[in-house]
């Protein structure tokens, strides 16, 4: 009697840990949810990024950039202001275009999401919108904590190679769906870079990080750490997304 | 031959004058064969220092388009290769399959770019014995994860030999990767080319970029001659095309650099360009990196010429003024010569004996001083990390004396001579016995 006593109990104990496991499709779902929170579709996005880009070889820099984002045309502008001697770069995304303009030759030259933003540990394919549920499919994803905050741990594998990481693992909380975490692994499987989120703001409808920490995990005390300010959800003209005005607001 | 003793025993009179005659000549000849020397020797080292560094003559590589859009540097069809390589086997001495990956040195906290040559250390004695080992040793190379490192990375990164040392780069589907080296020789830069590449096995540097074991990302092939490489690169192309595969397009000449190959290497530019299928083959040569070199070489060739054609006309000039003197000064010796039986032509002949005399002494002269002063030259040593030492064999000018260059300056300052010398010769004919010996 007893024995079918635990037997009942260990089948009970086991259901319940299945019906409250998250499933693959689920959390494939929940990558979309984080795309469509996290895009500013319908509007559009502007701030002001101060980011503290720390070398342990070269030191501390300071650059502040104006960000415009217009996610349903897939474009984004950056525009540095500070340090002086930097001011008036420029990368423009047109679609599948990355351009980045230099002031002093007055030239567009051709570069890639996937490069470092101004030699920071941000990726120039940080500030563009998110395509998590295009570009990843969930390869496991299970219950967890990350300080305090209950989360899902996901591991994504990369399903084309336009992205510069193929695999990733993401802290997602369970309310709100916001990335905290996220560490970034290359072909090999060696992890490159974590990623922090520790703050957000709500823009409208949407949620953007308003803090964000990225960590080289090959370089020893390189970081960069990226705050957000003066978030806007106005309208921006078509016009800012253009070469044209670029070399104008530089003029 | 009694002209001959004549002719000699006459610039042996003067000895002042003909001596001064044969260093001016010999100035002449020496400045020339030092300088088409040096310009032979220059194209030489820069030719051997691209061949050692870019791995041969003929650089055959390929790219496919990807599903995005983006090129991947590889070439998917050696199938192609393996039916057009043999038909020039004869003008191959060598060929070399390499991959290579560009990216980033990590030490710590430090990093610096580099070049990794992805080898078959079997197939490439040539790269064995043009590497100039200075720390570790190549007995280690054929282990998985070695690394055979230019000295100016060691130094940045602060590395010791069997330290191991990470690489961060994008695979050929443009995937961020890290690979992990193992250092176990290091190795001085002797091109000159300013980039410092090393060398892995090509097993390990094709898992790393995405690639099978089999496969390479360029085909080398260095000729038995460098004479042949536009013409044997010209219907390797053509042998190409015959396959019915395509051939990437000529770039515009300001195009063609190493830096912007580079960049293109590293970011995978977005093909805006006809779409195709398979693989798209680019064959490029050494003297397609060499146009720089090569202006710079003409320009020192036309200045080469230059300075000649000043000194044989000051020569020129200064044989037909003194041999002028020397028709006055022996008027009467050849009014003796006349009236004893002398006839025109061998007062001709015997003037242009001694002009051709003195040249073939000046040059003689000549070409020893150039031997001694080249000789003096090579043994010059130039310090590490020289920006000459692209045109430097192991930190040395080459000074390579060309026997043709010497025989066609000879040739040439002997006729000069002999035509400077014409005028006066023929006007100490023209005299008559009595008019000379009156005089």
């Amino acid at each position: 009697m007893n024995n079918k006593k635990n037997i009942l109990l260990v089948i009970l104990l086991l259901t319940m840990v299945s019906l409250a496991a998250i499933s693959v499709e689920e959390g494939q779902l929940l990558l979309t949810k984080i795309d469509q929170q996290s895009n500013f579709e319908g509007t559009n996005l502007s701030a002001l990024m101060t980011m503290i880009a720390e070398d342990p070889d070269t030191g501390i820099e300071k650059t502040k950039v104006l960000q415009y984002r217009s996610d349903d045309d897939d474009k984004f502008l950056l525009l540095i202001q500070e340090p002086a001697v930097k001011k008036g770069q420029g990368y423009l995304l047109i679609e599948d275009n990355l351009w980045f303009y230099d002031p002093e030759s007055r030239k567009f030259s051709h570069t890639s999401l996937k490069d470092q933003f101004n030699n920071s540990d941000a990726n120039n394919s940080d500030f563009n919108a998110s395509s998590l549920a295009k570009d990843y499919v969930v390869r496991t994803i299970s219950e967890g904590t990350l300080g305090s905050y209950a989360v899902y741990v996901i591991e994504v594998e990369a399903t084309n190679n336009e992205v510069t990481y193929p695999t990733q693992k993401l802290w997602v909380t369970r309310q709100g769906n916001l990335i905290l975490k996220s560490e970034d692994y290359s072909a090999g499987g060696r992890l490159m870079r974590t990623s922090y989120y520790p703050s957000y703001a709500k823009a409208g409808e949407k949620v953007i990080p308003t803090k964000m920490i990225f960590v080289d995990e090959l370089i020893k005390g390189k970081k960069t750490t990226i705050t957000l300010g003066d978030i806007s959800v106005k309208p921006i003209s078509a016009t800012v997304f253009t070469k044209a005005y670029v070399e104008r607001v530089n003029k | 031959m009694n002209l001959i003793k004549i002719a000699f025993r006459n610039v042996s009179r003067q000895k002042r004058r003909s001596n001064l005659l044969a260093i001016a000549i010999a100035f002449g000849v020496m400045m020339i064969i030092l300088v088409n020397s040096l310009t032979h020797g220059l194209v030489q080292n820069t030719q051997t220092n691209f061949e050692s560094a870019l791995g041969g003559h003929i650089y055959i590589s390929g790219e496919i388009l990807l599903p995005s859009g983006r090129k991947a540097n590889r070439i998917d069809n050696t199938a192609v290769l393996n039916a057009v390589i043999p038909q020039f086997s004869s003008f191959i001495i060598d060929s070399q399959k390499r991959s290579s990956i560009s990216g980033n040195f990590i030490f710590r906290s430090k990093t610096t770019s580099g070049m990794v040559y992805g080898v078959h250390w079997d197939e490439e004695e040539s790269l064995l014995n043009a590497l100039s080992v200075v720390e570790g040793s190549l007995d280690r190379i054929n282990e998985a994860d070695a690394i055979v490192l230019p000295l100016e990375v060691m130094e940045k990164l602060n590395l010791v030999l069997n330290e191991k040392l990470l690489l961060t780069f994008d695979t050929v589907t443009g995937q961020a990767n890290v690979g992990e080296f193992t250092i176990v020789a290091v190795t001085k830069d002797t091109s000159g080319l300013g980039f410092s590449a090393a060398y892995a096995n090509i097993d390990y540097v094709n898992a790393l970029l995405g690639l099978e074991t089999d496969e390479y990302q360029s085909y080398n092939l260095i000729l038995t001659s460098l004479s042949l490489v536009n013409p044997i690169t010209e219907e390797i192309k053509q042998a190409i095309r015959a396959q019915g595969v395509p051939l990437k397009p000529e770039p515009e000449k300001e195009d063609v650099s190493m830096f912007s190959m580079a960049v293109e290497g590293m970011f995978g530019t977005v093909a805006n360009e006809e779409p195709w299928e398979g693989t798209r083959f680019k064959v490029e040569n050494l003297n397609d990196f060499m146009d720089m070199v090569t202006q710079v070489v003409a320009i020192l060739d036309a200045v080469a010429l230059g300075m000649f054609l000043i000194m044989l006309m000051i020569t020129m000039v200064g044989l037909v003024n003194t041999f002028r003197m020397i028709m006055i000064e022996r008027t009467q010796e050849i009014g003796t010569m006349r009236s004893v039986g002398m006839q025109k032509r061998d007062v001709t002949k015997l003037f242009l004996l001694e002009g051709l005399i003195l040249a073939l002494r000046g040059a003689f002269l000549g070409i020893i001083a150039a031997m001694v002063i080249g000789a003096i030259i090579r043994i010059i040593p130039f310090p590490d990390g020289t920006p000459l030492a692209i045109l430097l064999h192991n930190g040395h000018i080459s000074v390579p004396l060309v026997p043709s260059n010497i025989i066609m300056v000879t040739v040439i300052i002997s006729i000069i001579t002999v035509l400077a010398v014409w005028s006066p010769a023929r006007k100490a004919a023209k005299l008559t016995p009595a008019d000379a010996l009156r005089l």
